[in-house]
């Protein structure tokens, strides 16, 4: 425990946080454009790089701990990994999930082959390359810590510089190549700052659990919220805290790798966002779901008396809208209900219980009444189905789209002068004052 | 260098496994769905570090279970992920697949740190010792690698041949096929339980990343060429053998003689198939726009 608190470690984690904000930020650019899985693409095309570059430094000098040439062999065959990418989408059929996946395992597959001559070389120590494959945080160097952590406050600050422009970008593509901003040169940013970063923090995460720092975090934001400023700050509080846990947790336990625990603590936190989210957390979704679909099934109960409200005159309907008593009204087997609506029994036997709870029926052995409260409910229900009945006959074109397409005033004055021709007590004064909802 | 019948073997299991890899690949392809093949590949390392914690044994039996259900659980968390999130698909894939790789990588260093149980194997693959382990049948002997994939090789024919029309329909439109009165979430999951009994067999020969080229490259490849699933197939095998004997020269036969120490045989595999790829591409270019049905 005493360990954490040395000047080493305390510079990595600040530096991994800060890595984890920036990787956060520019996963959510991506993740808007669709292309959350460049930097895998981008992670996986270093490997021939580095391979490279370590077989050059070894052949040159015995001293292999020369970062900079790692370095700049990953940036390398990382660029010839993304314009191969560019290359199968512009000029061929193929889709692009496809190429990504060619370009992962090509460069990968090159990177094993280079690799496995190195395997071979008589004194080749493999802990300088495992380092970039599994990732080594707690190794981490001062030195290597003030470089990610410089960079990482670099690429913060161009992203917010031109938040206002990537910004239309990401929503407006075409809109943006009007207002005369070059949208290519703004795509070749992007990709440059992930290629960037994805390199500098493969010493820390490795290079195949990096792509996990600029897809959780962004994911983990969608749950919360769908404003671009939100995500991108939750994104960045996102990265930042998994990188703590996970540097914290892998110093608790020594000999587990500290890339895998920053994203194992990404990972917990994606889960409690996806269970607690409040824009898409799915508890809340889920119980919205069924409420909506309990409605939904009152709704159908309630349709089923529509046969014997339009059978029984209008006359004796209003007065026992307005007396507030239904006792006139006949009542309906239940085994009417089940043969019109084919539900279980274990479904009808809630519906009902549902019914009966929020006062709408009333039930005796085998068979259910409305009560007054369910009849003015039935009525509306009915209205519902009966104005789109004439919607689809009078605008047959736009029956597919009856939830989608407003009508304008004219038109919805027309269907209703129809409805309340024919119906007219579905019109009565009761109908309206149910519920605050657009009732047509 | 000789050549010498551990050479032999050695192809011939390279040969094996990329043809395995195709059948189903051409599929993955078909279906726009390549990156499952990585999610799988990926996810194969947490199935069997917890078959391994869980039974205390490297009897590959449970390995396998291990790998295969970790596949499915993949497969389900996407889809569930999808459905309750409705955003974009690679991004879930790539959050998924990398949080099992990252508990696969905990659990080894955690409970089999002292056991020969080592990432790299799973990652890079060596088919170079797949010939050592034999089983003499009659006069001769043959590696036990070879014989799980001719069984492998029989099992992904079978279906092919069996399941062909299904395949076609449920590929190229789903929705015709769920009305035809397909079952198509069981066919689904039985595709991928097909692809991650491929995808876990031929890891340890060829590596899981490349595992992925072999899918899918041998794949795209033929693609580019007709408009028929059949010739597709037959052509993506073509392919994926030209491919294996280009890898097996790079990386074995030309280094060896001239003075440089032999290498990995799946990634020069996945180069020359990278290699055909490319050059088929550039023929396919002075044809003319290639028109797939895809």
């Amino acid at each position: 425990m005493n360990s954490f608190f040395y000047y080493n470690t305390i510079v990595v984690v600040s530096a991994v946080s800060v890595f984890g904000a920036a990787s956060g930020f520019l996963g959510t650019l991506l993740q808007l454009r669709k292309q959350s899985l460049l930097s895998d693409a981008i992670s996986h095309a270093t490997l021939p790089g580095i391979a490279i570059a370590f077989l050059i430094t070894f052949l040159l000098s015995n001293n292999n701990k020369s970062s900079f040439a790692l370095f700049a062999g990953a940036a390398v065959s990382s660029i010839a990994g993304i314009l191969f990418l560019l290359f199968l989408d512009r000029s061929t059929s193929l889709k692009e999930d496809t190429n990504l996946a060619i370009v992962i395992s090509l460069f990968f597959g090159a990177g094993a082959f280079l690799l496995g001559f190195l395997k071979n070389l008589p004194t080749a120590s493999a802990a300088g390359l495992n380092r970039f494959i599994y990732g080594k945080t707690a190794s981490l160097l001062a030195s290597d810590a003030f470089i990610i952590c410089g960079a990482a406050i670099g690429t913060i600050t161009i992203l917010l510089l031109f938040f206002k422009e990537f910004n239309l970008f990401l929503f407006d593509k075409e809109f943006t190549q009007v207002q005369g901003y070059s949208t290519s040169s703004i795509d070749l940013l992007l990709g440059t700052l992930t290629l960037f970063l994805v390199i500098l923090g493969l010493q820390a995460v490795g290079l195949i659990l990096i792509i996990a720092l600029f897809v959780l975090p962004a994911l983990a934001a969608r749950c919360w919220t769908d404003h671009i400023r939100m995500m991108l700050l939750q994104a960045s509080i996102f990265g930042i805290v998994s990188a703590i846990m996970g540097t914290v947790w892998s110093s608790l336990e020594e000999q587990l790798p500290a890339g895998a625990l920053i994203v194992l603590s990404m990972g917990f936190l994606f889960l409690v966002s996806f269970l607690f989210g409040t824009k898409r957390g799915s508890v809340w979704t889920t119980l919205k779901k069924r409420k909506q679909r309990q409605e939904k099934n009152v709704d159908l109960l309630l349709q089923s008396f529509s046969d014997l409200i339009q059978k029984t005159p209008a006359n004796s309907i209003i007065n026992m809208l307005e007396s507030r008593s239904s006792y006139a009204l006949p009542s309906l087997p239940i085994i009417e209900i089940v043969d019109m609506l084919h539900w279980s029994s274990v479904q009808r036997s809630q519906i009902l219980r549902q019914a009966k709870e929020k006062n709408l029926i009333f039930r005796q052995k085998d068979s259910i009444t409305l009560s007054p409260h369910g009849l003015s409910h039935a009525l509306r229900v009915l209205r519902l189905h009966e104005w789109q009945h004439i919607f689809v006959q009078f605008y047959p074109d736009h029956a597919q789209s009856i939830h989608q397409r407003k009508l304008n005033k004219n038109e919805r004055e027309k269907i209703r002068i129809i409805l309340k021709s024919q119906f007219p007590i579905l019109f009565h004064p009761s109908i309206n004052k149910l519920q605050k909802d657009n009732l047509p | 260098m000789t050549w010498t019948s551990t050479d032999s073997w050695i192809l011939f299991n390279t040969l094996l496994v990329i043809i395995n890899c195709v059948l189903p690949g051409v599929f993955l392809v078909l279906r726009k769905n390549s990156l499952l093949g990585d999610g799988i590949s990926h996810a194969v390392l947490p199935g069997i570090a917890f078959a391994f914690l869980l039974t205390g044994t490297r009897n590959s039996i449970f390995l396998f279970l291990g790998a295969v259900a970790a596949g499915l659980l993949l497969a389900f968390l996407i889809e569930f992920l999808q459905k309750h999130l409705a955003l974009e698909k690679n991004a879930i894939l790539g959050a998924v697949f990398t949080l099992l790789f990252a508990t696969g990588l905990v659990l080894i260093e955690q409970g089999a740190r002292n056991v020969d149980l080592d990432p790299s194997c799973v990652l890079f693959g060596a088919v170079e010792i797949s010939p050592l382990a034999r089983i003499s049948i009659g006069a001769i002997k043959i590696p036990e690698a070879s014989i799980r994939l001719m069984l492998l090789l029989l099992l992904n024919t079978t279906l092919l041949l069996l399941f062909y029309k299904e395949l076609n329909i449920m590929s190229f439109d789903p929705m015709l096929a769920k009305s035809l009165g397909y079952r198509i979430t069981l066919a689904n999951y039985l595709f991928i339980i097909d692809v991650a009994i491929t995808a876990v067999s031929v890891f340890e020969i060829a590596g899981s990343i490349q595992t992925v080229a072999f899918l899918t490259i041998p794949a795209a490849t033929a693609s580019l060429f007709t408009k028929h699933v059949r010739n597709t197939i037959l052509m993506a095998i073509f392919f994926g053998i030209l491919a294996a004997i280009g890898g097996y020269m790079i990386a074995v036969v030309i280094p060896l003689n001239i003075g440089v120490p032999d290498t990995n045989v799946g990634g020069g595999t996945s180069i020359m198939a990278g290699i055909i790829l490319f050059i088929v591409i550039f023929l396919t270019k002075g044809l003319k726009k290639p028109n797939v049905v895809r």
